[in-house]
């Protein structure tokens, strides 16, 4: 078994989920508007997790996002009328209220012209190699969304739209689309896919060139990317698109289907200090 | 056709005089002095032009004449040769003024009539020229293979007025200067006789310059009359300037020394002097056309005229506008040369170098990235978006330790250190990492970060190929000097202060030999330029870096070498609107007199009395 496969055995468990953004996800499994909820927190996934898990299910609470009819009211009507005092005054970090409505936006704009965020990425996805063209795309959307709207960007609103065209490594848009994909093991949530096996999900997706985990890439923090460095698949810590291609396509020697699996028991393992032989 | 008076029509004369294939025919309105010529009937025939060249005297001549060297002048016949240079000029001249009146029968008579007069005075030179050398060696016009240099640059004319800026302001005015020089070769060679032609020829000059002065000045007039105003902004000297096009320019109206007084006697104004004087252009060559390109407009456009540094008479800047006239004096001053200002190379750009080392490959910084990887110790550097950089405060962290526990964030867009910043880790929380990256890094797709140094100074050495030798030449380290965003300020015209490099310790070994067997090997002859830094390590330590950055193309530190020829042991400085409001001082003219009555001496090296600008460079000591 190699080093990572035993970091991967050691680490990929239930009981290291607090440690982690997804572990505020966990509370939510087979509640409505989970894609949304991802999304959301995945986004908010900045700095320290108890941190995090307030602002997320503050904001969740404040709009609604586990209730039946969230999108009745984000889809119909004036929704900014409707959502946007909810969230007034709404501070996580660099984020503020003009950012989380200009995000609910784009959430409106996937449903009202895709008919789901999924539906969205599936659009632009046409069996390329990695999920980075179809990221891309999505963002470039969402992007002109942002531009088209009434409220105004905050400078950091650009944070919250990192896209693979622009170089950018992407962390927390590769991680959502993990959380997303990947099948549901008790770590990840496997929204996106009917079937919970990876060689099923990627034998049946292939033939309607849908996103499978084979595409996914992997999210490079600092313990990832300080594990890739220390088995040679990188030679800095730089942080962008191309590092990540490298790394996934280092951990595509250990399981060419599934390469980001190994993302949990990476990060658990760093936090915890365990170093491996470069 | 003899007309009603027994006047004979001036076109009838220039015809036969164009269409002559001897030299009696060519010389044909010598035997019609003005009374016996009509200026005012029209042409009595279709005019014969169009593809139609001159009648030509040396369709029987085999043999071409190389232009003999002043020294052989105590030889007749290298004389003799001269002179039947000369002849072949007066000749085309001939075939060119019989064109114009061909050519505008409905100009101005008393501009015909001046062109006559001076188709007349250059059948007298031909046939003065003609006699004299069969006199010294015995040979004709037409024995020996003729050029048709003047005749290719005037056939294409379509208006008087290009005939006058084309034939009398350059190719007579240059006659200025050789028939004064050649006048004095031929005197300090013993033969008067010939010098005395050329005094004569020189007087007739002069006023057929005076001719093209006065009719230039009249066209102009009535165009800038009957244009838009926003055609009228042009002055004589522009409008000469655009009515000679390439590979015609204003150095051609030179010769090879320069006489003034003959052309203020003919009319030209002082200013207008000055510039024939100072004038660069190509004679021939190829010219080879300079661009700063800095990957700024605005930098590029302040100091688009530094190539009138090291550019030869023979090259072309290209500027948006054409520096001072004052300015340009200066330079020239120091260098005796200058090159030519052009707005655009146009018609150069199939054959001149466009300064190639923008479109090489080479100059692609991803090629110097790899070529910085493979030959010189890379420094811990990451490259990373802004957006990723709010996620990644561990790994900044990590690379910010260090004595200095600063990083360096360097724009991917920047030059010259435009754009770099530094950002102190000192104490810094990771909960205050996003906002400081919010109010000091804006959005970027790329940053390099690398830590900062403390440095004690900057150098760069600059790498020439000299292709006589086949040697790359490496210059001695030149301090340099940045601001406090690394933005380049400044470099010592003057090899370095060697103690400073005696004193420090080698970081690594210098990479030197290494990148010069690479570019021979990869035959690369453009400038190269390694800038280096002295800095104390976190003991306190001096050390030095000898290659931090491997710049493949023209540098400041390039720029500060050619000016350190004329300006040595001083220093090569830009100054910034910045400094003017720093110093008080609203343009760059006012600090270059402030400069002046504070330093030991002081240079303008880019214009300061018309700048409008935002960037101005000097040299000081």
């Amino acid at each position: 078994m190699s080093f990572l496969d035993q970091i991967y055995s050691t680490y990929h468990k239930r009981e290291y989920l607090g440690l982690d953004p997804l572990g505020i996800l966990d509370q939510y499994r087979g509640k409505p508007h989970l894609t949304e909820l991802c999304v959301l927190s995945g986004l908010m996934a900045f700095g320290r997790v108890e941190r995090v898990r307030v602002a997320t299910e503050s904001l969740i609470d404040r709009v609604g996002l586990n209730s039946e009819e969230f999108f009745d009211e984000l889809l119909q009507g004036s929704p900014e009328k409707n959502f946007f005092p909810k969230i007034k005054g709404f501070v996580h970090r660099i984020y503020r209220d003009h950012d989380i409505w200009l995000l609910l936006e784009c959430f409106r704009y996937s449903h009202l012209e895709h008919g789901s965020i999924k539906a969205h990425f599936e659009f632009y996805f046409k069996g390329e190699d990695t999920v980075g063209p179809a990221l891309s795309a999505v963002i470039a959307d969402y992007l002109g969304v942002v531009k088209k709207s009434r409220r105004k960007s905050t400078p950091m609103t650009a944070h919250l739209f990192n896209s693979p065209a622009l170089g950018g490594a992407c962390k927390r848009w590769l991680m959502i689309l993990k959380w997303l994909v990947r099948p549901d093991d008790g770590i990840d949530l496997g929204l996106w896919n009917a079937v919970n096996e990876v060689n099923k999900i990627n034998e049946i997706n292939k033939m309607n060139s849908r996103i499978t985990p084979a595409h996914l890439v992997m999210p490079l923090d600092v313990h990832v990317t300080r594990f890739a460095v220390s088995q040679g698949w990188i030679k800095s810590m730089s942080v962008n698109w191309k590092q990540a291609v490298r790394v996934t396509e280092s951990l595509r020697r250990f399981d060419p289907l599934d390469p980001t699996k190994y993302d949990f028991a990476i990060c658990r393992a760093g936090m915890l200090k365990v170093r491996g032989q470069g | 056709m003899e007309t009603e008076h027994n006047k004979t029509s001036v076109f009838e004369i220039a015809l036969k005089v164009f269409s002559a294939t001897t030299l009696d025919d060519k010389c044909h309105a010598w035997n019609f002095p003005f009374s016996d010529v009509d200026f005012d009937a029209p042409p009595s025939v279709p005019s014969p032009l169009g593809s139609m060249d001159p009648g030509k005297l040396d369709f029987r001549a085999t043999e071409s004449l190389p232009f003999p060297s002043t020294k052989e002048f105590k030889d007749a016949r290298a004389r003799a040769i001269a002179l039947y240079f000369f002849a072949n000029h007066e000749l085309l001249a001939i075939d060119s003024m019989a064109y114009v009146l061909l050519k505008f029968p409905q100009a101005p008579v008393d501009f015909l009539r001046g062109v006559y007069g001076t188709l007349r005075d250059e059948q007298k030179h031909l046939m003065k020229y003609a006699q004299r050398m069969k006199e010294l060696a015995g040979f004709d016009v037409g024995d020996f293979k003729m050029n048709s240099y003047f005749w290719q640059h005037l056939k294409s004319i379509q208006s008087p007025k290009d005939y006058v800026c084309r034939m009398s302001l350059v190719f007579e005015q240059a006659n200025l200067d050789f028939a004064a020089e050649y006048a004095e070769h031929m005197r300090t060679s013993g033969d008067a006789v010939s010098a005395s032609i050329l005094d004569s020829v020189l007087q007739d000059e002069i006023s057929h310059v005076r001719h093209g002065v006065q009719w230039q000045s009249y066209f102009f007039d009535r165009e800038q009359a009957s244009e838009s105003s926003s055609q009228v902004s042009l002055n004589l000297w522009e409008d000469f300037v655009k009515s000679i096009p390439f590979p015609l320019n204003a150095r051609r109206a030179r010769g090879n020394k320069f006489f003034g007084e003959p052309r203020l006697q003919a009319g030209l104004s002082r200013d207008f002097v000055d510039r024939i004087r100072i004038a660069g252009g190509s004679r021939g060559r190829a010219p080879l056309a300079w661009h700063i390109n800095l990957g700024d407009e605005r930098i590029e456009r302040d100091l688009e005229t530094l190539p009138a540094w090291w550019a030869l008479e023979s090259d072309q800047v290209v500027v948006r506008r054409c520096p001072d006239l004052e300015w340009q004096k200066s330079v020239f001053a120091l260098r005796e040369q200058l090159p030519e200002w052009v707005q655009n190379p146009g018609p150069t750009a199939k054959w001149a170098r466009w300064d190639d080392v923008k479109h090489s490959e080479k100059n692609d910084p991803r090629w110097g990235r790899i070529f910085f990887e493979g030959l010189i110790q890379k420094p811990k550097a990451l490259v990373m978006s802004t957006q990723d950089l709010m996620d990644s405060f561990s790994v900044i962290r990590e690379l910010a330790q260090g004595p200095t526990e600063k990083l360096i964030f360097k724009s991917n867009h920047g030059v010259s250190g435009r754009g770099h910043i530094v950002l102190s880790l000192a104490h810094l929380q990771e909960d205050h990492w996003p906002k400081l990256v919010q109010e000091k890094l804006k959005n970027q797709n790329q940053w390099g970060i690398e830590r900062y140094y403390d440095r004690i100074c900057d150098f760069s050495r600059q790498i020439e190929w000299n292709s006589q030798t086949q040697e790359y030449r490496v210059h001695d380290p030149r301090i340099f000097f940045v601001d406090g965003r690394f933005q380049y300020r400044g470099t010592e015209l003057r090899k370095g202060d060697r103690q400073i490099f005696v004193n420090a310790i080698e970081e690594s070994q210098d990479p030197l030999p290494r990148i010069l067997e690479f570019l021979k090997l990869n035959h690369i002859s453009h400038p190269i330029g390694l800038d280096g830094f002295i800095f104390l390590d976190e003991n306190g330590v001096r050390k030095i870096r000898w290659v931090s950055e491997i710049n493949l193309r023209f540098t400041m530190g390039w720029v500060a070498l050619k000016l350190e020829r004329y300006f040595p042991g001083n220093q090569f400085r830009l100054f910034s609107r910045a400094d003017l409001k720093q110093r008080g001082v609203g343009t760059f003219l006012e600090l270059e007199n402030q400069l002046k009555s504070e330093e030991r001496f002081c240079a303008a090296v880019t214009p300061t009395r018309t700048a409008q600008r935002l960037w101005g460079a000097v040299c000081t000591g």
